[in-house]
């Protein structure tokens, strides 16, 4: 979902376009070259580790969908002392952050975790920009 | 050995906080286990109990419990801060919401009408246009500083309430801008504070002598705010031990909770653990009862937002499941009969009903949690 949504930025655009061709001349090959192309995941790595869309290993994916269970209820936004434009917590932060890793500050109070005491869904707020500086 | 074991109520929102309280006021030894709050910290505001048509539906016989919760509702009002009443409330967004029980700060006589000045404050930008529109609307230059921007009403409150001098800037905007207005009440948005938030209103009202109230709040509310830290403090003054730990299993024979490693032996159970939102029920692969497997009443194929968009309004499958309930909450199995004499549930997590459509699911919590209660403290002798 959150792939798909958020602001069409020029290099999100231009991510899609790359994954749509790879995708493409891929089953083009197939197509007229009768074999399996194997080396997918190399080249898949090559272009796309710079963009941030890596793989995710099994740990990886049990955080995202942790992440994703936010229901934008914002109950969050309301405990927290940051002002709103550093305020990394809330998880549709995360589509807006995928852009913008390196501008997240590391702005929360060291014991503060009063956005994750009030998540009705349990997400595991703090872990959000750690998170997205790892991908 | 040591005395034996205490009734485990697992969750911490309005249906487990209820029957921990009934409990503990009945002499029963409970303690909460919860991982994180309930969804009543979603809550908007306005109260049904319920009639006894919705309540029936869900658990046979419902319906005599209902003036006894009714009563103890009443009883309760102190310790969640409610007022009971006949209200029509109008929300932010203008929609006038009928209700029973109504926040203390809200449950002001509403006069719709001209002379109903009803607040905007400005420098957090978004003037609610359908609640403008309940009266003559009066622009407020307040709350200061450059943050204020976009930040809601829930936000403001818990700020009031951390640091009530704050209000002080309230009032002296909110006299700067009825100068020139002439109004019989005021009605502002939720901003005046959490556990004080009744207390800062009548302030108001003595500074201005004009009836004061605030509107319901839609997400994320500040009476849901109010709710969840009325709900804490209610377990704390009635002795109840909150404790913050993962469920991870409920075992019937004996009947206990598994958190880790650890099995704690429990004389009773009550599953308190909401529906999908706070994991009372898991929806992947398939929709079901994650603690004990328990059998629903509503059988759901798939993922409830897909099955939702299939079988069209929200009275399909998904939002109506749930475990199955007798007359004295006892979660059901298939054929009707208890699955366990020690094993009870309520609030969300009872299915048979569909809380999206009737009347209220915060009465039909407390209703089902004080019933619950009831039956513990009846099967424990007390
Ligand atoms: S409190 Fe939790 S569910 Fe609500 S918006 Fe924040 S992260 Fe999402
Ligand atoms: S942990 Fe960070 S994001 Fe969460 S409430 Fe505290 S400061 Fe805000």
């Amino acid at each position: 979902m959150g792939m798909f949504s958020g602001p069409w930025t020029w290099r999100r655009v231009k991510s899609f376009s790359y994954l749509a061709l790879a995708f493409n001349t891929r089953q083009l090959r197939r197509l007229f070259l009768g074999r399996r192309d194997d080396g997918g995941l190399s080249r898949f790595l090559e272009n796309f580790s710079a963009e941030g869309m890596t793989p995710l290993d099994a740990a990886q994916t049990e955080h995202v969908l942790a992440l994703t269970r936010c229901t934008y209820c914002g109950l969050c936004e309301t405990v927290c002392p940051l002002p709103l434009d550093r305020w990394p917590a809330f998880a549709r932060a995360l589509e807006h952050s995928r852009h913008a890793a390196a501008d997240l500050p590391p702005s929360c109070p060291p014991e503060c975790r009063q956005c994750e005491a009030i998540c009705p869904t349990g997400v595991p707020l703090r872990e959000i920009p750690a998170f997205v500086r790892r991908q | 050995m040591s005395a034996c074991p205490p009734v485990f109520v697992l969750g911490a929102g309005l249906a487990g906080t209820v029957a921990a309280c009934r409990l503990a006021a009945r002499g029963v030894p409970v303690r909460v286990i919860a991982d994180r709050p309930g969804a009543s910290a979603l809550h908007g505001g306005g109260w049904l109990l319920g009639a006894a048509g919705p309540l029936d539906a869900a658990w046979p016989g419902a319906a005599r419990h209902l003036d006894a919760a009714t009563a103890f509702a009443r009883a309760g009002l102190e310790a969640l801060d409610l007022r009971a009443g006949t209200f029509v409330l109008p929300d932010v967004e203008g929609a006038r919401r009928p209700c029973e029980l109504a926040p203390a700060s809200h449950a002001v006589v509403a006069t719709f009408g001209p002379r109903l000045g009803v607040i905007d404050l400005v420098p957090l930008g978004h003037p609610f246009a359908g609640m403008q529109a309940a009266g003559t609307p009066i622009a407020v230059d307040w709350p200061p500083g450059p943050d204020a921007f976009g930040r809601s009403f829930a936000y403001v409150s818990q700020r009031i309430e951390a640091e009530p001098a704050l209000l002080d800037g309230l009032l002296a905007a909110l006299r700067a801008a009825l100068a020139g207005h002439p109004v019989d009440a005021l009605l502002l948005p939720p901003v005046l504070g959490v556990l004080r938030a009744e207390a800062h209103r009548r302030r108001l009202v003595e500074a201005l002598g004009v009836p004061v109230g605030e509107a319901l709040d839609v997400l994320p509310s500040a009476p849901g705010l109010r709710l969840h830290a009325a709900l804490s403090a209610w377990r704390v003054a009635a002795g109840v031990e909150t404790e913050t730990a993962r469920v991870t299993a409920i075992e019937l024979s004996p009947l206990g909770v598994r958190i880790g490693d650890a099995l704690r032996p429990a004389s009773a159970v009550v599953l308190a653990t909401g529906r999908y939102l706070t994991g009372g029920l898991s929806m992947h692969p398939t929709v079901a009862e994650p603690l004990a497997g328990l059998p629903l009443a509503v059988p759901v194929a798939t993922n409830p937002l897909t099955e939702a968009r299939r079988e069209g309004p929200y009275d399909a499958g998904p939002f109506a499941t749930g475990v199955r309930v007798d007359a004295a909450m006892r979660v059901c199995g298939a054929d009707g009969r208890p699955v366990h004499d020690g094993l009870y549930a309520a609030g969300d997590v009872v299915g048979g009903l569909d809380t999206l459509t009737s009347r209220c699911a915060s009465g039909l919590a407390l209703v089902g949690g004080y019933a619950a209660a009831e039956a513990v403290a009846a099967q424990e002798g007390r």
